[in-house]
């Protein structure tokens, strides 16, 4: 089965496809798939004529692949070589694996769990209360196209609940791997993260692609925070240039929660990510940071939005992004500071480096402020390589393409300077660095 | 002359209509209240104008009838009824005597310093008894027509400049540019309009304010003015004392073209009449402005001071098309009790070395609403073109709103694009330090909003400058402590 992407298609095939979906036995969620259909009908496939989709039009590219809803069974070269080749010490983190939207738990390794844990694959963890009372709780199906999509048509993903108190010791690395082969596909993943009081965790959701045709990947994070809970989250965008990427992180931060969300993109065709908090309850706190590198014909478009509800909260935002070829980026960034939100402190900036002439950038940072007693602040600049920085390099005997390579990871290699993670910081330091390799 | 050889087919479509309805009426002074084709023809015959214009009016008419009123702008007000808006009327007499008029303006031309000869021609009353701007006008006009510079109103320029507003009218802001634009240019009914010819730098501020009737220009006012090669001018629009006027909707469209070598520096300081504290009853401002710098190293400069206005909805804008042309945006925006401000700027950069500064300053107190929106756009073409944009807010009471909403789009990598800004309230601290040398608290308020508004101000001619500074502090009256 394979048809052009058509809001019809979707409406239609629904029918035919529910029996595969996991959670035929539970009511409530096929309840929520239907309204999520349902939602998705009003609303139809973004088009450029939205506000927020503005810079990427769906129309000429995704809109036009035929993509099939089967899930081929695939059996990918060894993920945990893959992954220690990227970098990772795998022996030091729970690995999850999904491939084309379905768990493996052979390439799964998960470590014995202390009570009070929950590390499954969401598809299995239906029945559970948790799931039962926060799915599509906090990534509405009312707001996004691809968010009601998304619950309509999730095959699986991450389901991750710590009780009280709990402090996560090794990071959790989900690896949401697309191996088509010779067939397109598409994958709808669910992730869904509670964190109780005081709890700790940290999250890496990688998405990556190889040996593949055309495929769509629709992930949507649900993440809850608990009253003084901390989630380290950290987003790694390897799809294949073949991939089309549409991601969408929601959190909602209970009082001095903590959620550190990083987001680094270099692969996909197109990529498209959002990522949305509410600070529901004072002293809570949002950092978010993000690095995108585009070539060649890529698209990248970054939208973040963040709601202050209440005060005392702080958020920082930084994202930077490195554009060579005729890539294009966008960098949509809204703060909002509601009535009640006094004392909040708002900090964005966006900083693009573009290396070729024919890079385009979008930058469009958002301030919405109805509290007085704030303190908010935004920034974007958009620039080349400094002449100047170049000719000292060379000037010191350093070949201009060596210079250049530095002075990209020295404005790149910022964003991954902040990350305290001894798992991550290795294999995003290669991360940037490989991709370098690549540039012009 | 071309107008008189043009006037016969004027005569033959405008008598057309009237087969159509109210022919009784092509005498009177004013149109009946609603807007149709026959009420277009009727402002055109009434003033008299050539073919083209007619045809262009109706053009805009046709593309208005398919146009939507925009609704992306944060400002809310009841949908306008366009059929209940009289296009055109003759102008009225104001009050007789000063004593006619309300007593609420009367104070605040005091407080504002406003000269008492002044006073009654700003209020409305008929000039000529009180004060006599004809003969300043006259002088005025002696001087400038020695120096080629055509200064007069649009009406008047229609009559004996026909050539140049064929030329450029709408080669700016045309016809079909946005809801209020297009609507301005079918029924607009007078305006200024300004020409200084090659090489000439005008020796004194074009001001509306100095000319004949320029009061009486009507809700939908056209400005068009253009600065041949190597010539200078400066022009201020509107004045710091309030304005009252008994129509709500103003839609105005101001169009500026500079050559070669020419600047344009281009000021406005807007008190429309606000609304009561409830927000009733205020004027709606909104505004086309834009400018293109058409030839090499022009430049456009655009300062306001906008306290006035239950809503204002205007982006002055610049297109730099010339290589080495500069374009500038300066801007005070200031919302107390119900007022609504979405206004900012776009900065279009085709030329190579092309410039562009934007230093917005918003100042929101009680329950006003301000919105900076901007964009600047690198069109691939434009070699080394450099922004910077600054936009700063100020939060006076914990019920207003600041928001800022830039649209930034680079497509060369040559570009140097900059913005900043921020968001915060007057410190205590630095109240309690002018408390403390003996200022009162609002004479604080106003010495820390007037050095945040500095920038801005400093751009301002000078006694505009003076006057502005006053002006804000009346608006920002009784919304401290």
């Amino acid at each position: 089965m394979s048809n052009l992407m058509t809001q019809d298609l979707y409406l239609s095939a629904f029918t035919a496809r529910q029996a595969f979906l996991p959670g035929q036995d539970q009511a409530w969620l096929k309840d929520l798939r239907l309204k999520a259909l349902e939602h998705f009908k009003q609303a139809g496939f973004p088009t450029d004529k939205l506000e927020s989709w503005k810079y990427t039009n769906l129309a000429n590219n995704l809109l036009k692949m035929s993509l099939s809803f089967e899930l081929p069974k695939v059996t990918p070269s060894a993920v945990t070589a893959q992954l220690k080749k990227r970098g990772f010490e795998v022996e030091k983190a729970h690995v999850m694996v999904f491939v084309n939207g379905a768990y493996s738990a052979e390439l799964s390794s998960l470590k014995t769990l202390p009570k009070g844990v929950v590390i499954q694959n969401l598809a299995s963890a239906l029945a559970h209360e948790t799931v039962k009372t926060y799915l599509g709780q906090v990534a509405s199906a009312q707001k996004k196209a691809f968010t009601a999509l998304n619950m309509a048509y999730f095959t699986d993903g991450l389901f991750l609940n710590l009780a009280a108190g709990q402090l996560l010791e090794w990071p959790i690395h989900v690896v949401y791997l697309s191996a088509n082969a010779s067939q397109t596909t598409q994958s709808h993943l669910r992730n869904l993260i509670v964190l109780g009081n005081d709890s700790r965790a940290q999250v890496i959701e990688h998405y990556w692609g190889e040996n593949v045709s055309a495929y769509l990947t629709n992930a949507v994070t649900e993440v809850v925070l608990s009253q003084g809970s901390v989630l380290d989250h950290t987003k790694i965008g390897q799809e294949d240039l073949k991939g089309f990427h549409v991601g969408s992180i929601e959190a909602k931060q209970n009082e001095a929660s903590q959620f550190i969300s990083r987001t680094f993109s270099v692969g996909g065709a197109l990529t498209r990510n959002e990522i949305d908090t509410t600070l529901a309850q004072k002293k809570a706190e949002s950092v978010m940071d993000g690095l995108y590198l585009s070539k060649g014909q890529q698209h990248v478009d970054t939208r973040t939005f963040i709601d202050h509800l209440s005060p005392n909260c702080n958020s920082h935002e930084t994202f930077k992004g490195v554009l060579d070829g005729e890539s294009t980026a966008i960098f949509d960034g809204f703060i909002l500071v509601r009535e009640n939100a006094q004392k909040t402190d708002a900090r964005q900036s966006n900083k693009n480096l573009q290396l070729s002439n024919t890079a385009k950038v979008y930058s469009k940072p958002q301030l919405q402020i109805y509290a007085d007693d704030v303190k908010c602040s935004h920034g974007s600049a958009t620039g080349q390589m400094d002449e100047e920085a170049l000719f000292y390099f060379q000037s010191r005997g350093i070949s201009r393409a060596d210079a250049k390579k530095a002075l990209v990871y020295a404005f790149a290699g910022e964003m991954v300077e902040r990350v305290p993670s001894e798992y991550l910081k290795p294999a995003l330091t290669k991360f940037v660095q490989d991709w370098m390799g690549g540039a012009s | 002359m071309k107008a008189k050889t043009q006037e016969e087919p004027v005569e033959k479509v405008t008598s057309e209509e009237y087969k159509y309805g109210f022919v009784t009426d092509i005498e009177a002074d004013s149109a009946p209240a609603g807007l149709n084709e026959d009420i277009i023809r009727f402002i055109s015959h009434k003033k008299k104008e050539p073919q083209f214009l007619l045809n262009w009016r109706l053009k805009a008419y046709g593309q208005w009838l398919k146009m939507k009123t925009p609704e992306w702008a944060f400002v809310q007000y009841p949908p306008i009824d366009y059929q209940d808006i009289v296009y055109y009327s003759a102008p009225k007499a104001g009050p007789k005597s000063l004593a006619e008029v309300d007593p609420e303006v009367l104070k605040t031309f005091e407080k504002l310093g406003v000269p008492m000869e002044e006073r009654a021609m700003l209020a409305g009353v008929a000039v000529d008894a009180v004060f006599d701007s004809v003969s300043v006008g006259t002088t005025f006009k002696k001087k400038l027509g020695e120096m080629g510079v055509i200064f007069c109103s649009f009406s008047e320029a229609v009559q004996e400049h026909p050539e140049l507003i064929e030329q450029y009218l709408g080669s700016v802001v045309p016809y079909n540019d946005n809801f209020y634009a297009t609507l301005n240019s079918a029924v607009f009914t007078d305006g200024s309009f300004c020409y200084i010819p090659k090489g000439v730098r005008c020796p004194m501020e074009l001001s509306t304010y100095f000319r004949i009737n320029a009061a009486k220009t009507g809700q939908f006012e056209r400005t068009l003015l253009i600065a041949d090669e190597g010539a200078y001018v400066s022009y201020l629009e509107g004045c710091t004392a309030p304005m009252r006027d008994e129509n709500q909707l103003h839609a105005a469209v101001v169009e500026l073209v500079a050559m070669k070598n020419a600047e344009i520096k281009y000021s406005t300081v807007q008190n429309w009449y606000p609304g009561d504290k409830e927000g009733k009853g205020g004027i709606y401002n909104f505004v086309t402005k834009r400018g293109a710098c058409r030839g090499e190293n022009s430049k456009i400069s655009w300062t306001q001071v906008e306290t006035g206005s239950a809503i204002t909805w205007k982006y002055p804008s610049c297109i730099l098309q010339g290589d080495n042309s500069v374009g500038e945006f300066y801007s005070v925006a200031v919302v107390n009790n119900m007022q609504q401000a979405d206004t900012g700027t776009k900065m279009i950069h085709l030329g190579k070395n092309t410039k562009s500064t934007i230093v917005s300053k918003g100042i929101s107190a009680g329950k006003g609403q301000n919105t900076y929106r901007g964009l600047v756009r690198i069109q691939p073409a434009a070699e080394n073109a450099h922004n910077f944009t600054q936009c700063d807010s100020l939060l006076m009471g914990d019920k207003c709103g600041a928001h800022t909403v830039p649209y930034i789009e680079v497509k060369n990598n040559s570009a140097k694009v900059g913005h900043e800004a921020s968001t915060s309230k007057i410190g205590e601290d630095q109240i309690f330090y002018c408390q403390q040398r003996g200022l009162s608290k609002e004479d604080a308020v106003n010495l820390i909003v007037n050095g945040f508004c500095k920038e801005v101000f400093r751009k301002l001619p000078m006694e505009f400058a003076v006057e502005a500074q006053k002006l804000l502090s009346v608006s920002l009256e009784g919304s401290v402590g």
